[in-house]
């Protein structure tokens, strides 16, 4: 029964959404402090190479998670200098970020000798459960048979979620994706939660990245991300910046793919561009949605503040 | 293909040292990307040959480091540069068919090339700039629109194909081969086919799936073409143009991976079966010896095992010795003239005869087949 075309096709779907996950999660932190970070293709592909190269040093999954991902960072706290600091638009900051990002993942990967190009995987991406819970009919393979990171993803969903709802830092945060200038006036420092919540977006996006050279494509080439990035940016929009809405949409939208062939495979032929096309539309049809109903669907609309920058003097 | 071999430490260092640069790269050109074209130009100083003032350079569509179709055309270039002592030999990468490949294409001309070479579908893009410089050579792959100073070249990957065929069929266990492949066009159609008449001679009842990706290079997607395909059972993949993690994939689920002139035979080697080779340098030393001795001739030249043009990586370690004896017997009859893989009857997947009893597909007429899959993959030809 475990091998059947479903339920494997459901496990690689999981797998598969994760890089989004992770990405869109980074990314709706950033958005509820009042930035808009566009730059996460950029950030992927900086996470992507800089942990494939860490997971070929050390051999860890882990190391190379958290490396790719401090590689997100990097970029990222460039964006926060631009949009926080300097107050530049952020949607130029943000592009700048997908070019710069592309241009110097692709450097790295190609310099060295040999270079990452031809370097083979080095890390051995092992399931966390044991067989026994693995092996169990229909669920093993679904919800058993992954790997630690993909486990992660779902508890910085939780932690996430709760965060943003249930402490004060999280308030602290939403308050000044908000509100900034009330947020100031009650003693938040508006610059530095925008700073954390970037870096974090940077994170998750250089994570996500990691995850994807490292656990499951295993080489590195250059923009090898292909637009996984541009998905994340869209389920942010379309999961209302909610973070467990966004674990449903990378479900979905992570396994596209390997729906369109699998599908292939069983003689049903749907365009892969029009597959490829669904999380965008659907993103619109959010956008849509939202603008068009009058209040409840106004609590999944973006933050106030969402791409202003904030200057106290300009009050 | 060798493991990292830098210690850690250098890495830290070359690590520290690019970040460092990120932000003055970042702070001095904010949206220029800094690696879209690195051209690498090798000239030989040294040798003061008859041979310096002839100037050759290569347009290659992806990495050179890509383990397969650059990669071999560059290596074919190596060889140019070793046969003629002293030739300007140099390459750019990662162009794309389009307009950077018109700027390159007129960029080589500025630096005073002799010979151009385009490694893909360059037809539309080098067309102006070969008929405004008739004194330059230019050799591109595929193509058809005649001009005097422009050689077409493509390859007979039916040859070795067939010969891919054979292993997989003589590996596969679940009688499921998957296919992944980018685009629907005849050169493609004609590979697959001939490789599952590969396939069928020795397993007539495996079957060849073929997957379409709509992309020529991109791992990710590649990955879960792989996946999915190894979800429906196969345990062989083979493919055309593809990057290593198809190796990868068939590692993981225990199968087996054939290359498209990919020899990736260090890379996996438990999953490694086979993979015809190009080599273009025989296409390209012969052109430039015409050329320099005032005989060129414009047109397409096609060529397989009988040319030179093909060769084989290691087999791998689970190829028996009879499917090896049967490989031999199939290029011998090839070279011989007593084998021909597409002798009727032939049918499609559709159950239609494509080539009839005692006719077949001579060779000069083989670059313009197919237009159908032959039977035993299951898959369809994408509408459009």
């Amino acid at each position: 029964m475990n091998d059947s075309v479903v339920i494997l096709s459901i496990a690689s779907a999981i797998v598969a959404s994760t890089p989004i996950l992770f990405a869109a999660l980074g990314e709706i932190i950033t958005n509820r402090s009042g930035v808009m970070n566009l730059g996460i293709e950029g950030m992927m592909l900086m996470g992507a190479v800089i942990g494939f190269w860490a997971g070929n040093t050390t051999g860890s999954l882990i190391v190379a998670i958290i490396i790719g991902g401090l590689g997100g960072v990097a970029l990222a706290l460039i964006h926060a200098v631009l949009a926080v600091t300097l107050r530049v638009d952020q949607t130029v900051s943000g592009l700048s970020l997908v070019i710069v990002g592309s241009g110097f993942s692709s450097f790295i990967g190609t310099s060295g000798e040999p270079s990452l190009l031809s370097a083979r995987n080095g890390v051995d991406v092992t399931p966390l459960f044991p067989s026994a819970l693995r092996d169990l009919p229909a669920i093993g393979p679904i919800l058993f048979g992954h790997d630690l990171v993909v486990y992660l993803g779902v508890i910085a969903v939780i932690t996430a979620t709760y965060v943003l709802n249930r402490t004060a830092v999280g308030l602290a945060l939403r308050a000044v994706g908000e509100d900034p200038a009330s947020a100031d006036a009650a003693g938040i420092s508006v610059t530095k939660m925008r700073y954390i919540a970037t870096a974090i977006g940077g994170f998750g996006a250089g994570a996500g990245g990691a995850y994807l050279t490292v656990a499951i494509v295993g080489t590195w080439q250059n923009g090898l991300t292909a637009g996984i990035g541009w998905i994340a940016v869209a389920l942010v929009i379309l999961a209302g910046w909610r973070p467990w809405l966004a674990l449903i949409g990378a479900l979905a939208f992570g396994g596209l793919n390997g729906l369109g062939f699998t599908l292939q495979l069983a003689q049903v032929n749907v365009p892969s561009d029009f597959l490829k096309m669904m999380p965008f539309i659907a993103a619109y049809l959010v956008v849509i949605a939202v603008s068009a109903s009058p209040n409840r669907a106004r609590r999944l609309a973006a933050p106030a503040a969402l791409a202003q920058p904030y200057s106290r003097e300009a009050r | 293909m060798p493991l990292m071999q830098k210690s850690p430490r250098t890495h830290f260092r070359l690590l520290t040292a690019l970040l460092l640069t990120l932000s003055v790269i970042a702070a001095a050109c904010g949206g220029s990307d800094p690696s879209t074209t690195e051209a690498s130009t090798e000239i030989d100083q040294a040798a003061a040959d008859d041979y310096s003032d002839f100037k050759v350079v290569m347009i290659l569509d992806g990495s050179a480091e890509d383990g397969g179709w650059n990669t071999t055309h560059l290596r074919s270039g190596r060889k140019v540069e070793a046969n003629f002592p002293g030739i300007d030999f140099s390459f750019v990468e990662e162009i794309e068919p389009g307009q950077p490949a018109t700027n390159a294409f007129q960029d080589a001309v500025d630096a005073g090339a002799n010979l151009v070479i385009g490694t893909t579908f360059y037809q539309f893009d080098m067309i102006d700039v070969a008929a405004e410089n008739p004194d330059v050579y230019f050799l591109t792959w595929s193509g058809f629109e005649p001009q005097p100073n422009v050689g077409h070249f493509s390859q007979a990957s039916e040859d070795g194909r067939y010969m891919d065929g054979i292993v997989a069929g003589s590996l596969t266990k679940s009688n499921i081969i998957g296919y992944p492949v980018g685009f629907s066009f005849e050169e493609v159609n004609r590979a697959l086919n001939a490789f599952t008449l590969g396939v069928r001679e020795v397993n007539p009842d495996a079957e060849v799936r073929a997957v379409y990706l709509n992309t020529w290079f991109d791992p990710a997607i590649e990955q879960q073409a792989a996946e999915a395909l190894a979800n429906a059972g196969a345990d062989v993949i083979a493919h055309e143009v593809g990057s290593q993690v198809y190796a990868t994939v068939m590692a993981q689920n225990d199968g087996y991976v054939i290359g498209y002139t990919n020899d990736w035979s260090d890379f996996e080697p438990e999953a490694w079966a086979s993979s015809l080779l190009f080599d273009w340098s025989t296409y390209y030393i012969e052109q430039i010896d015409a050329i320099l001795a005032g005989e060129f001739e414009a047109g397409m030249s096609y060529g397989g095992l009988k040319e030179g043009w093909i060769e084989f990586a290691p087999y791998g370690p689970d190829v028996t010795q009879e499917t090896l004896d049967l490989i031999d017997e199939r290029v011998a009859g090839i070279l011989d003239g007593t084998f021909d893989m597409f002798a009727g009857p032939i049918k499609d997947n559709q159950g239609n005869i494509v080539v009839a009893e005692g006719e077949t597909i001579a060779f000069g007429d083989r670059s313009a087949c197919c237009q159908w899959l032959v039977e035993g993959i299951v898959g369809e030809i994408p509408a459009g």
